[in-house]
């Protein structure tokens, strides 16, 4: 994966999971998309822990997150 | 608890991402619906039009307009909504970033990303004036402010002058 630094996706790729470059610099999403043609090992570490790092995020957690913050909500 | 959640600002295909995580979580909730929540849906026709599993898994009040002419969905949000919801429900969740000035019921709003502010660049200027002065308002009046991620929330807070206990990451 290859995404945009200074917005929220890039705290998807943090750890490993992904490369995370300037959205406005088209040099430097060439350069990390050709980063990835590139190199099969770089490939693979971002394959495997962006696979890890999906797995982990689930809309079931969005799920339970959302009504704890209505029971907060509601409780004051 | 009962929880009305306002979809009136999910225009089918014209929101963006916030149309696929919105929905994403409504299937979710719908599958394991929570104990002791009712929730329940205000939305657009359009919206039952295009995901009527959704609608067919939550008590759901449809508006009969196509939301696309923007001051009249608000205007519907202002009235309609703040109508039905009194009395009826203890809280409203606005998940389209934007809490309507009339309420009807206390007021969490969702708030997907601070683009207006990052990117204005890409909106039109009467958009982006539109939601620089609402998301502040927005988040400032809502009893609680729900966001997708650490960083969204850090933006929050470094920006809006917010208490920290009231913005909930759901993740």
């Amino acid at each position: 994966v290859v995404t945009s630094a200074g917005t929220a996706t890039k705290e998807l790729v943090t750890g490993g999971a992904g490369l995370a470059v300037d959205p406005r610099d088209v040099d430097a999403i060439a350069a990390a998309l050709a980063s990835v043609l590139d190199d099969a090992d770089l490939a693979d570490r971002l394959r495997t822990a962006g696979r890890a790092r999906a797995e982990a995020t689930t809309w079931a957690a969005t799920a339970d997150a959302t009504i704890a913050a209505y029971r907060e909500v509601a409780a004051r | 608890m009962r929880v009305g959640i306002n979809l009136l600002w999910l225009v089918p295909s014209r929101v963006g991402g916030t149309e696929m995580a919105t929905v994403s979580l409504l299937r979710e909730l719908a599958a394991r619906p929570p104990e002791g929540a009712e929730l329940s849906l205000y939305a657009l026709d359009g919206f039952a039009e295009s995901y009527p599993d959704v609608v067919r898994s939550f008590p759901s009040e449809l508006l009969p307009i196509t939301g696309v002419v923007r001051p009249l969905r608000v205007g519907a949000e202002n009235s309609w909504l703040a109508r039905r919801a009194r009395g009826r429900v203890d809280l409203v969740h606005h998940m389209g970033g934007v809490l309507p000035l009339v309420q009807g019921a206390t007021g969490v709003v969702t708030i997907h990303d601070l683009q207006p502010f990052d990117m204005p660049e890409n909106f039109t200027s009467t958009k982006r004036l539109y939601l620089q002065r609402s998301i502040p308002r927005s988040v400032r009046r809502a009893a609680g402010v729900i966001v997708p991620t650490d960083f969204v929330r850090r933006g929050v807070l470094d920006r809006f002058d917010v208490d920290p206990a009231r913005v909930h990451v759901a993740r």
